[in-house]
């Protein structure tokens, strides 16, 4: 039996070679996006969880009850003194993380882009296993670092050549390497490519720049620990306050709590961190949801075009049924039927997946694996999910076909062929609904990108040579050295500061005067006169912080709007005194500057102070005239290896590197570009044949017609018209859908493009052109043919 | 075998209903050789379609073999179907997409025949109705007489008590048309109950009983004795 069923189905697929060929073509897109999406779930979705005890692992957080949102931000101290006091507590240990530091091994030099301070039993917290080196041991003394397998290859040709090897720290210590690990980048929302014993003094309570990671005993409540963590530890922050001379009560002292580890790289959105964490839940859902809707379209081509030709099915329906074939028998054929056919596609979609996996990798950002080892798992979820669609998609042509009248069928009864008729067109409707509704969320974002890039962004990034900077005194040296370079041709302006625009800036704690000790914690750049210069911030009201006047790069400040707004200063700004809570002196606000946005669009601007002071500053930003910039750079060059012998140089352009923030919305914006063509190719097959089937089912009506003198051009209309009023309904439904998304999405950004028709005007448009273009060509062909040739069969 | 009684068949059109049959009487036998005739619009192919429980009748009583089966669900018409009946059809109704084999095999299939037997079955029919040659064909590679030929083939190789023929040598000459019938004779002879619907007083005269309708009655019903003699 199942062989005569597989002869007629390779059969009946072979003399109807080009609407097989539509299904299984659009079966295989459907497939090949789907996996490929599948394959980027499973990424996001394993991220972290190979963590040896992860399941009782977790970073601790700070909240306050009266705010939304939590911080990822401890003290170094929190560590120890909970694997002190709770017994719940198996481990605990800091993270601090740096970025940009040079490792040299003999004549190699690498600057490792993150690196993580720890002490000595982050092992014990965070089981990284090594691929070399002893885990009890391997942070066990001050000079010992563990690498990734990549800067070991990088610095020592091979893992195992690393251990025991030394490596420079900075130009500042040696090291010995005790460790390498498999590369964490990911598989771990931690990144960091060496680990290494914290080189600082960094010990007080008020310094919230660590993570701090704990894993606990088994069965130990998380909520219950983290509420002795709040006992536990706000005496010691009292205290610490206290000594600093702030005032703080006891209500506005933080509390605590455990985010589970192997939730951190995908739920992270509520919480601030150190390590940003590139993973979202919501893209998963969304890349999850146009997995889903590439299906969909597919599967409902299956439909349209199976029960749209059920009528060249009918004749065999009835001789089935009168041989003795029961509606069961004819709904298995028909399900082995569209079984076979998505196996097929499976066939075709495997290799495309090879093909695309290195294209879409690089579009999501993700390093993305398909067999590259024997997936057993994956293999079978993947086929399982073929057959389900085979099943899915062809259960309703199945019910269909199986459920035809025999006397009609014998007869040859019209009526047969209306059948499906009606859901046919709610099927190709929804499949436009989906396009549409694609096709805006594409433009919606497109847009708002282009908003990001081309916003004014209140300062200048162009021309702007970008140093980071290596030593803690090298910000001196050169600003020693700024007179000179400014008699260079082509440098306009030099500054030196803690953050230029796009790099993370802290926050402190400021006093206002006459504020009854409220305290304030605004955004704060250390900078060096001139800083106003080289980006071009507008100065609205007094000055920039300047080397002629003594005290504004000791005491004085700069504020901007947003600062005198969030805290509701009176007018006029300049004159009005703030300070550290821990100093005695009062310093002046000497100037306001324009808002700008220093950390890009998607963040709201936030009050922010710039101070002179003498702290550290880890980015010189240079004014160029691109004109000159080949001078300038081996000049600069050479300066530098003047200031920083060890470093060799290097150097950013400031746009380019501000539009780093932008990259995760990029790789969004393009997957969903690719996502949405795909969608529209898929849907635009199932719509090519459905126009083939229609005027072939309409050739007498189309040659009665032009005997009667209607042009072509009449007849290419009849039979756009039907798919252009479908396009039109669905367009109807699509756009509040869409409307809806786009607001739901756009809410992530601080400041969104305002959201007009266009993007609506023209997902419709675009659906209509492919819809008229597929449709045309076949309606065209079939428009111009002989009526007699016809006319002549009846 | 089989007993109508007042059966009615009629189509609402709008408030008017239109009858095809209507109040038609009839008992057939085992072992008959109906013929139907009349002509187009009396109802023979309605009549022959309740007959082989293809359609259901608008009211009346129809008792195959003692039992009462014009309300039956679809699955125990199948299972009728299975069990006793073969159809011939005017347009030979092969499955375009299958060898003039798997054609004939097909019915078997849903009897759940196992495979020797069924090639046994199918080569023992190809052997008879002399098409041996053909089996690897397909329908569109036959003229019109072969392909009726495997449709009869197909329609008998389950052994049916009751063929039913819708005008069997409809689309055929005359010549391909007496060879139909010299099988059917044979088949009958062989104990296979026939009903037959023709216009061709020629293939009545193969049958042993003649029902003229006309207007959904039946207006004549005639036993012929000379038969065998043809």
């Amino acid at each position: 039996m199942w062989r005569n069923y597989l002869n007629i189905a390779i059969r009946t697929m072979w003399k109807n070679r080009l609407f097989s060929s539509i299904n299984i073509s659009g079966l295989a897109l459907g497939l090949a996006v789907a996996i490929l999406i599948t394959l980027y779930i499973r990424h996001e979705t394993t991220v972290d969880q190979w963590l040896p005890e992860g399941e009782r692992t977790y970073r601790i957080y700070r909240y306050w009850a009266d705010t939304d949102g939590a911080w990822a931000y401890t003290p170094r101290p929190l560590s120890k003194t909970i694997v002190a006091e709770l017994p719940e507590v198996e481990a605990a240990s800091f993270l601090f993380s740096d970025s940009d530091i040079l490792f040299t091994a003999g004549d190699t030099h690498h600057y490792v882009e993150h690196l993580g301070y720890v002490d000595s039993t982050f092992l014990e917290v965070l089981s990284i296993p090594l691929l070399y080196g002893d885990e009890q041991t391997a942070l066990a003394s001050p000079e010992s670092v563990i690498i990734s397998e990549n800067i070991a290859q990088l610095l020592f040709g091979t893992a195992a050549n690393a251990i025991g090897a030394s490596i420079n720290f900075n130009d500042e210590m040696q090291l010995s390497v005790t460790g390498v690990y498999a590369n964490l980048n990911g598989r771990s929302h931690l990144h960091h490519d060496a680990l290494m014993r914290l080189p600082y003094e960094m010990d007080g309570w008020l310094n919230f720049s660590f993570e701090t990671y704990t894993k606990l005993t088994k069965a130990s409540d998380p909520e219950l620990v983290a509420k002795k963590i709040d006992q536990l530890v706000k005496p010691f922050l009292l205290q610490a306050y206290n000594e600093a001379n702030f005032e703080v009560s006891e209500d506005e002292i933080s509390h605590w709590g455990l985010q589970p580890f192997r939730q951190i790289y995908l739920n992270s959105g509520e919480i601030n961190a150190i390590t940003v964490s590139l993973g979202s839940a919501r893209y998963v859902y969304i890349f999850g949801f146009i997995a889903l809707l590439v299906l969909l379209i597919a599967g409902i081509n299956y439909v349209n075009l199976s029960t749209a030709r059920a009528s060249g099915r009918v004749q065999e329906i009835g001789i089935r049924k009168v041989s003795g074939a029961e509606r069961k028998h004819l709904i298995i054929q028909f399900l082995a039927e569209s079984v076979l056919q998505s196996l097929l596609a499976l066939m075709i979609a495997l290799p495309l997946v090879q093909i695309t996996l290195p294209i879409f990798s690089e579009i999501t950002g993700r390093e993305l694996a398909f067999m590259a080892k024997p997936e057993w798992p994956l293999l079978f979820s993947v086929l399982g999910g073929t057959v389900c669609l085979g099943l899915l998609a062809g259960t309703y042509p199945a019910l269909i076909l199986s459920g035809f009248k025999t006397s009609l069928i014998l007869k040859g009864d019209n009526k047969t062929k209306r059948k499906g008729y009606n859901l046919r067109h709610v099927l190709v409707t929804t499949q436009f609904v989906g396009v549409v509704v694609l096709a805006i969320m594409m433009g919606v974002m497109y847009r708002q990108l282009n908003y990001m890039l081309q916003q004014d962004l209140g300062f200048n990034s162009e021309q702007i040579i970008q140093i980071p900077l290596n030593y803690d005194d090298s910000w001196r040296k050169l600003e020693a050295r700024k007179s000179d370079w400014l008699e260079y041709e082509g440098i306009h302006s030099i500054t030196t500061a803690s953050a230029l625009p796009g790099d993370r800036v802290g926050n402190i704690t400021i006093e206002i005067e006459h504020s009854d000790g409220q305290y304030v914690s605004p955004d704060m750049i250390n900078v060096s006169p001139g800083y106003d210069e080289v980006l071009g911030l507008k100065v609205l009201e007094g000055r920039f912080i300047s080397d002629e006047h003594p005290g504004d790069t000791s005491l004085n400040f700069v504020v901007n709007e947003a600062f005198a707004e969030a805290y509701e200063l009176k007018k006029p700004i300049v004159g009005q005194r703030i300070r550290f809570p821990w100093e005695e002196n009062w310093g002046q606000i000497v100037g306001v500057v324009k808002n700008y946005h220093y950390s890009g669009l998607d963040h709201q601007i936030r009050p922010l102070v710039f101070s002179g002071r003498a702290n550290n500053r880890m980015h010189a930003a240079i004014k160029v005239d691109a004109a000159h910039w080949s001078t300038i750079a081996s000049l600069i060059t050479q300066q530098m290896r003047a200031i920083e012998p060890a470093h060799p140089f290097r150097h950013h352009f400031l746009d380019e590197h501000f539009a780093q923030q932008y990259v995760k919305y990029q790789q969004l914006s393009k997957t969903l570009r690719y996502s949405t063509l795909l969608t529209i190719i898929v849907a635009m097959l199932g719509v090519f044949g459905l126009a083939v089937f229609l005027s072939q089912q309409k050739i007498k009506e189309i040659g009665i017609r032009k005997v009667l003198g209607a042009s072509e051009l009449e007849l290419v209309f009849m039979l756009l018209k039907r798919f252009i009023l479908i396009v039109m309904a669905a367009s109807i439904i699509a756009l509040p859908i869409g409307w809806w998304l786009a607001r739901k999405w756009l809410e992530d950004f601080a400041y969104q493009m305002k959201l007009d028709g266009i993007p609506f005007i023209l997902a419709v448009l675009l659906a209509l052109l492919v819809t008229s273009l597929t449709v045309c060509w076949q309606a065209y062909r079939a428009a111009r043919i002989n009526p007699v040739e016809a006319l002549r069969y009846e | 075998m089989l007993q109508l009684t007042d059966i009615e068949r009629y189509y609402r059109n709008g408030l008017r209903k239109t009858w095809v049959l209507n109040r038609v009487n009839l008992n057939i036998k085992e072992g008959e050789f109906v013929t139907i005739m009349g002509p187009s619009g009396a109802g023979k192919s309605t009549l022959l379609n309740i007959l082989g429980l293809l359609e259901a009748p608008s009211g009346g009583n129809y008792e195959f073999l003692g039992e009462r089966v014009d309300k039956l669900s679809e699955k125990k018409r199948s299972e009728l179907h299975k069990a006793y009946m073969g159809f011939v059809f005017q347009a030979y109704h092969l499955i375009d997409d299958l060898t003039v084999y798997e054609n004939i095999e097909t019915p078997l299939l849903y009897r759940g025949i196992g495979k020797k037997e069924r090639k046994s079955m199918v080569a023992e029919i190809l052997d008879r109705f002399n098409i041996v040659a053909k089996q690897d064909l397909f329908p569109d590679q036959l003229s019109g007489g072969q392909q009726q030929l495997v449709g009869v083939a197909r329609a008998v190789i389950s052994k049916p008590r009751l063929l039913l023929a819708d005008e069997p040598t409809g689309n055929l000459h005359t010549k391909q048309g007496d060879q139909i019938m010299e099988l059917f004779r044979e088949l009958n002879k062989d104990g296979v109950t026939i009903i037959q619907v023709t216009h061709s007083e020629r293939n009545a005269a193969y049958g042993t009983r003649k029902i003229e309708l006309l207007d959904g009655n039946i207006q004549e019903d005639q036993y012929l004795e000379s038969a065998s003699a043809l």
